[in-house]
């Protein structure tokens, strides 16, 4: 059997698995987030999406501002300790977005809900608050509460989710999509699963036995990957641990100066998004534009975990007499 | 016995700083927001309370960050951390399960029962300013045994009621908490703002004035109040900070971006200028 590839670009990705009107979760938190995807879906025009993701930064705020969002289900957004996201802000003041706010904790669950194949899933919080009281779109399908069948406690039933596609950024996969993450995960783990379809870019493509020899560090096996795409840089200006650190001074510069203002906003879509092919292209402007050192003193000198020893087994252990 | 030296030169930030940092008992568990009280955890774990361990939503229990971390995503808070996972594992194995001890948690909007609000101003569908909203705020708010508010005193902030309940305080006071199903022994412990310190009464759960900033007067806390104030009994001045305290502090954030933003941004944005960015 000819061994099976997933790997595509992402303009291929994105224009085979992303329709108008679909549910997404796209991971959005700084740490390993899918800017590439994120841009690539503004290039392509796709319209009336639903974002999930528990505390979208400027990916969020680019989408939205680019036209592409009319829902977002969330719990947090701004452009993290860097300033407020204006075009999330003024979106929700204009009525130009719907929102549906949970906590992280709320919306964490909701997606953990959808990966196991459950219609729902307690947790005890989001009572006494305006989080249960004020209802957005989802209306009576946001969350309900019930009295526990065995103890009589109170407890919130957070309705569950299955986005149409699900996308990551991750540090590597091999050719089949079996899919490889490390760090501190926030909500992509659940994020990533809860996907009907499940679009990967890695800053890596290793080959199977790298996958195999470190089991414990597989977000998704292969089967359920749709797409892998080698890309890079991937998650500029966000980090992705062991790769590169946060690009602290683009950030501010697109929270402070360019995300409030509606020209200001145009003039950097226009350069980093609409005026680039593709994220090779995007890093090649950087590079272009700021110079190669300004991009490469964002990779951290390693830091390695040590080996760990998970055994050679084989027949001959079982056996006293070998 | 030393004698303790106070600074005489500190900024109100740094007070509020080392508020928060009087408030960790060495030993505790402790989940960090972004903002100051991430410099105040910081400065007690490397004075009166070392042995207290940080928690962050991100998914990291027990860091040791080489740098000051900018906030909760900063990657370097995960190398050398003493377990590295998800956010649902730190909401609820170590949150919803009660093991932490303090959250600290900000807001837009405070009353008087320390109900917080940092979703909106006005109506929710159509709102006058929007916020970025709870992110872990409730959870910390609903499971802590003691959260912790922290934000700067103005008359718009301290209102009769919240135009919107993002993380619950003691709602409508005395039992109704609890009545309301979240956790009995949680709820806000103390404000700490640009003012004083404000704590809660056992009973009715009400807000009280606790401990005053030096410098500031009592007329012009109650005049950023919407409710008639409680002031404690024993009312007396906020605890100075140290000298050490202060060169500890300065020390976490060589670079300003805490403590002195304009100037962390001015560079900032000069640079963008230099390169012809903006």
């Amino acid at each position: 059997m000819v061994k099976e590839t997933k790997l595509m670009t992402m303009k291929d990705a994105i224009s085979k698995f992303v329709d108008d009107g679909m549910t997404l979760y796209i991971s959005a938190v700084w740490a390993n987030q899918a800017s590439a995807a994120a841009h690539e879906i503004i290039r392509q025009g796709k319209k009336d999406l639903t974002v999930i993701e528990s505390s979208p930064g400027e990916l969020l705020d680019h989408m939205i501002g680019a036209g592409c969002v009319k829902r977002a289900i969330l719990s947090w957004s701004a452009n993290e300790a860097f300033g407020t996201g204006y075009r999330f802000r003024r979106a929700v003041e204009k009525g130009v977005i719907e929102v549906e706010d949970y906590s992280n904790f709320g919306l964490t669950t909701k997606l953990m809900a959808g990966s196991m194949g459950l219609p729902f899933m307690p947790i005890l919080s989001q009572m006494g608050s305006s989080i249960d009281g004020i209802r957005g779109f989802l209306g009576e399908k946001k969350l309900r509460h019930m009295s526990c069948p065995f103890t009589d406690k109170k407890v919130t039933l957070i309705s569950g989710i299955n986005p149409d596609v699900s996308i990551v950024h991750c540090q590597r996969a091999d050719e089949e999509g079996n899919l490889q993450v490390w760090g501190s995960l926030f909500s992509m783990k659940w994020g990533a699963l809860a996907g009907k379809t499940i679009i990967a870019s890695v800053e890596e493509i290793v080959d199977t036995d790298t996958i195999r020899r470190n089991p414990e560090l597989t977000l998704a096996p292969g089967f359920r990957v749709a797409a892998v795409v080698h890309e890079p840089w991937g998650a500029h200006p966000g980090h992705v641990f062991g790769h590169y650190d946060d690009d602290r001074w683009f950030r501010y510069n697109y929270a402070n100066y360019f995300s409030d203002d509606d020209q200001k906003f145009k003039q950097f879509m226009d350069e980093w998004v609409y005026g680039v092919e593709d994220r090779p292209g995007y890093i090649k402007h950087y590079i272009d534009k700021f110079g190669y050192n300004r991009l490469i003193r964002l990779k951290p000198k390693p830091f390695y975990s040590d080996p760990i020893n998970y055994g050679a087994y084989s027949f001959d252990t079982l056996h006293m007499d070998s | 016995m030393m004698t303790t030296k106070y600074a005489n030169d500190y900024t109100l930030p740094e007070l509020m700083i080392v508020a928060c940092a009087r408030e960790i008992t060495d030993g505790e568990k402790v989940l960090i927001g972004v903002g100051l009280p991430l410099l105040g955890a910081m400065l007690a774990k490397r004075t009166h309370a070392p042995n207290s361990k940080m928690a962050y939503e991100t998914g990291t229990f027990d860091s040791a960050p080489t740098r000051t971390p900018f906030s909760v995503v900063d990657p370097d808070l995960v190398p050398r951390a003493i377990h590295a996972a998800q956010l649902t594992d730190i909401m609820s194995l170590y949150l919803q399960r009660g093991f932490i001890d303090i959250g600290f948690i900000g807001g837009a909007q405070v009353d008087k029962y320390g109900n917080l609000n940092s979703t909106c101003i006005g109506d929710y569908y159509k709102p006058k300013v929007r916020f970025p909203g709870s992110g872990g705020a409730h959870d910390f708010g609903t499971f802590a045994r003691r959260s912790l508010i922290v934000m700067i005193h103005e008359k718009r902030r301290f209102v009769e009621k919240c135009d919107y309940i993002t993380t619950p305080g003691f709602l409508n006071g005395g039992n109704s908490r609890y009545e309301a199903g979240l956790p009995v022994g949680t709820g806000p412990a103390a404000v700490i703002t640009t003012t004083g310190v404000f704590r809660f009464t056992a009973d009715t759960k009400e807000m009280y004035l606790h401990t005053i900033h030096p410098g500031v007067t009592m007329e012009s806390i109650q005049e950023r109040v919407a409710w008639e104030l409680k002031v404690s009994p024993t009312l007396h001045e906020t605890e100075r900070p140290t000298e050490e305290q202060v060169s500890i502090v300065r020390q976490l954030d060589p670079d300003g971006f805490f403590l002195r933003r304009g100037e962390y941004a001015n560079k900032f944005a000069q640079e963008a200028e230099k390169m012809g960015w903006h």
